[in-house]
């Protein structure tokens, strides 16, 4: 039992804490593309999308590098460990997370920020209570994805984490070990477990995102 | 009183905008038909929008950010809140509270009460249109930037009346402590007069590729526009002196008095009256007992050929217009023939009378 139960504590534990993680800058970076024109806006959302496209690996690597003793030995000792698997979930959610929260942003008219800053509400007032309710859905939805993805995520992983069961071996990394190892049953029960995860994690998402940046039967 | 200074021009898709005014006024009306760019310049003047060319000051800056209240035709209501929220946040935006008399008469007029607890995105257009109307007011309160789209457009008709009275009392008040400025928009020619002190129209030629070249005419409503609304070419606003019997005397500005249907009315009330130009009478010299109860002094200041007839302008002889410094004059248009134009002699600045029947008087809004 402790074969399908560790890796899946693992995973949950590691998504949680990479989502956490992600939050604030993911919201933040999706508001300010969103919101703000400012110099090097393409070259910002070009980097935010980065991780989707290039390999996990790659991503994977540069952490390493960044990380580790060959390169710029900022944390060394967190390589093979819990934080380096939450760090890697969490780069890679972290467009993701970009990208959904930007969309729900977007999804606000400005001319209602507008209209509450005529009012004399503050810039920040006028985030926390316009923007940011009106968007709650669409960031919620956001973060729930971000949490899937961490949930999925191997590449980087694997190559910063490595397979320390019980610490870092989640359970995308634990089918990769039972398939070289052979063990299809526990493979298969471990898919079985991640695709069940993953599914409720979307659909939460989604319904989430149908909502829309307004309460339901908002306007009529 | 405030310092208008506008001069900007706008284009965005087939829309092309200028908008000149320099003027010193509490209230002002723009007038247009629907689609011409009404709304478009209110987003300018606000900052919302930014001109291509030139800008828009109030009293010498441009409009800044808060204590503004502004009603837009898509409402812009906050659709999480409830509408009691929503008219707190302009409540606690304005440095002073209205007086209580008349925020009492604005929950009234507009019959929020029963709204107060419903959530502002279930609420249907003509409430949603009730509280934006409100929330405007209670944010600009006495001193703020008031700026209102089609106020009373999809009120019902006794609605209208109470809306319009209110608006009426916020104008007398706000103009009479100091108020700051006010922008309505209307396709109602008739209610800016009633409640503004300038109202500029917006002229639009549609060009041959379909590009709406629009642009505000200085301050004045020309005669063809209140003839088109009401088949009156002269509107007179001010206010009823006393009234006898069924008659009432009604203060033109800068003073003479004139005779008109009391019925109804009460000393002190503010109408518009409507007189067309077919029922004014000219006379060259004074025709001695006439049944007529309005004869009015003045001088022949414009001629117009209109095919059948000639649209004469008469300038009340030393009438001012309002309190203002009596550059503006009250002119009143009288439809003579050309037959009539030659026998009595009637070229530019001939002092002539001015006969009117009472009768001939509509009024046309009151409250």
């Amino acid at each position: 039992m402790d074969q399908l139960l560790t890796p899946l504590l693992t995973s949950l534990s590691v998504a949680l804490a990479a989502t956490a993680l992600v939050a604030v800058p993911g919201l933040a970076l999706g508001w300010l593309l969103a919101r703000r024109r400012f110099p090097g806006h393409a070259l910002v959302d070009g980097l935010v999308q980065l991780p989707l496209v290039i390999p996990a690996v790659a991503v994977g690597y540069c952490l390493l590098w960044l990380l580790g003793e060959t390169g710029l030995a900022l944390a060394p000792a967190a390589l093979f460990t819990r934080k380096a698997a939450v760090l890697a979930a969490a780069v890679m959610a972290l467009p993701l997370v970009a990208r959904m929260a930007r969309l729900a942003f977007e999804g606000v008219d400005p001319r209602l920020e507008r209209m509450a800053r005529s009012l004399g509400l503050s810039p920040a007032a006028t985030l926390l209570r316009v923007t940011l309710p009106l968007a709650r859905r669409g960031l919620a939805g956001a973060l729930v994805l971000g949490f899937a993805r961490a949930l999925g995520e191997f590449g980087a992983t694997v190559v910063v984490a490595g397979l320390v069961p019980g610490e870092t071996e989640t359970l995308a990394l634990a089918i990769f070990e039972d398939i070289q190892l052979g063990d299809e049953r526990a493979a298969l029960r471990l898919v079985l477990v991640a695709a069940l995860l993953s599914f409720a994690a979307v659909a939460l998402a989604g319904r989430l995102a149908s909502g829309g940046p307004l309460d339901r039967g908002a306007r009529r | 009183m405030s310092r208008f200074e506008l001069d900007l021009a706008f284009a965005r898709g087939d829309l092309e905008l200028t908008w000149q005014l320099a003027s010193d006024c509490a209230w002002l009306g723009l007038f247009g038909a629907s689609g011409r760019g009404k709304t478009t310049a209110l987003e300018l003047l606000l900052g919302w929008l930014r001109p291509d060319r030139g800008s828009a000051r109030l009293d010498g800056a441009p409009v800044g950010v808060g204590h503004i209240g502004y009603a837009p035709q898509d409402l812009l209501l906050l659709p999480h809140w409830t509408v009691a929220q929503n008219l707190d946040a302009a409540r606690e935006a304005a440095p002073e509270p209205l007086p209580e008399a008349l925020e009492a008469a604005l929950l009234l007029a507009l019959e929020l009460e029963p709204l107060l607890a419903r959530q502002a995105s279930a609420l249907s257009g003509g409430e949603g249109r009730r509280v934006t109307l409100a929330r405007a007011v209670l944010a600009a309160a006495r001193t703020g930037l008031l700026v209102l789209d089609e106020p009373l457009a999809s009120l019902d008709r006794g609605r209208r009346q109470l809306v319009l009275g209110f608006l009426l009392d916020l104008a007398d008040w706000r103009r009479t402590s100091g108020g700051g400025p006010a922008v309505v928009v209307s396709h109602s020619a008739i209610d800016l007069m009633v409640l503004c002190d300038e109202v500029q129209v917006l002229e639009t030629v549609v060009t041959a590729d379909g590009t709406r070249r629009s642009r505000f005419l200085p301050p004045g409503v020309p005669a063809e526009v209140l003839a088109e609304e009401g088949g009156y070419e002269n509107l007179l606003v001010g206010k009823v002196e006393r009234v006898f019997g069924d008659a009432a005397s009604f203060a033109l500005p800068g003073g003479a008095e004139i005779t008109i249907p009391g019925r109804d009315l009460e000393a002190g009330d503010r109408v518009v009256l409507g007189l067309r130009g077919d029922d004014v009478l000219v006379a060259t010299e004074d025709p001695g007992a006439v049944s007529a109860r309005n004869v009015l002094e003045g001088r022949v200041a414009t001629a117009t050929a209109r095919g059948a007839y000639v649209a004469l302008g008469i300038d009340l002889a030393g009438v001012s217009r309002g309190s203002g410094d009596g550059t503006a004059r009250l002119v009143i248009e009288t439809h003579v023939t050309e037959g009539a134009l030659r026998d009595l002699d009637l070229e530019l600045g001939r002092r002539v009378l001015l006969l009117f029947k009472t009768r001939s008087i509509a009024i046309l809004a009151r409250r």
